[in-house]
């Protein structure tokens, strides 16, 4: 039962890629094309409440569900390795904000 | 309200969702990444016993293919109940572009050009596929994610590594389109 929360966020990840037409070959055309401004008005749109929402988050500490300080694990990247690992693997070096 | 749910969604409201889900993934204390699944599911298959890069506890990871198929169940019903049924509309100019490269005016959200059993059993519909798939599976793990991971989660986290990413994806999404593409098609 504690994975019923994720089938619920995906269920609406799938609905809104479906319901924006992001997933549709097209819609990519288009993009690529510079045809349309669909595509770059969605990505846009999440990046920028991204950027703000995630500094706000680090800004004040807000905690997950479980208590823990939600940036943590932002710092993980999609395969849970940490993003100085990351970071190595590029050979680049970013000011950690911890 | 429900015809505005019924219809295709707008950008900024498609936008909001997206960046909803990513703050609903914070949350529940993981990150917002789904091509992660599938170094999950080569390493459910056996793929840890020959590479190290699979070998690891994939249970780690359940909630993770629990997001996958929440994904493929949410675009069964977006499509099947939450459609008003009108028809597909694309770009004057990108339909003229594709007509020129052999593409019949769009009928639906995907190209039966490329997204159908007859497209699958011939040989360049399958190797279009297989190799485009093969891409987009290597690629967003060599890049340590994809267009959620990197785009959404990456960016939303200042880290320049996915901003690179992120450039390296639209590099090559550009040149797909505008020079290998014309000579495939």
């Amino acid at each position: 039962m504690k994975f019923i929360k994720f089938l619920v966020v995906g269920m609406l990840f799938g609905i809104v890629m479906a319901k924006s037409q992001a997933l549709s070959w097209y819609r990519i055309q288009e993009m690529f094309r510079f045809q349309s401004f669909h595509m770059y008005g969605i990505i846009g749109t999440a990046v920028v409440l991204g950027v703000i929402g995630t500094a706000l988050i680090k800004k004040y500490q807000w905690k997950d569900y479980h208590g823990d300080i939600c940036w943590v694990e932002a710092y993980l990247d999609s395969d849970g390795r940490s993003v100085e690992l990351v970071l190595d693997q590029w050979s680049l070096t970013l000011d950690m904000v911890t | 309200m429900l015809d505005f749910i019924m219809q295709p969604w707008p950008w900024w409201f498609s936008g909001i969702i997206i960046a909803t889900v990513m703050f609903l993934m914070l949350f529940f204390g993981k990150s917002f990444g789904f091509s992660s699944n599938l170094r999950t599911i080569c390493t459910i298959a056996g793929a840890g016993k020959r590479v190290k890069f699979f070998d690891f506890d994939w249970k780690t990871q359940s909630w993770n293919l629990v997001f996958l198929i929440g994904a493929i169940i949410g675009g069964y019903i977006a499509n099947q109940w939450l459609n008003d049924g009108a028809a597909f509309q694309i770009a004057e100019s990108t339909a003229q572009d594709l007509s020129v490269l052999g593409f019949e005016k769009a009928k639906d959200v995907q190209p039966a050009e490329l997204f159908s059993w007859e497209a699958i059993f011939s040989l360049k519909g399958f190797l279009v596929l297989a190799i485009g798939g093969l891409l987009v599976g290597f690629g967003s793990r060599y890049a340590g994610g994809c267009t959620s991971g990197h785009a959404i989660s990456g960016i939303s986290n200042l880290q320049l590594p996915s901003l690179i990413a992120v450039i390296g994806f639209f590099i090559g999404g550009l040149l797909m389109t505008h020079f290998i593409f014309p000579l495939i098609f």
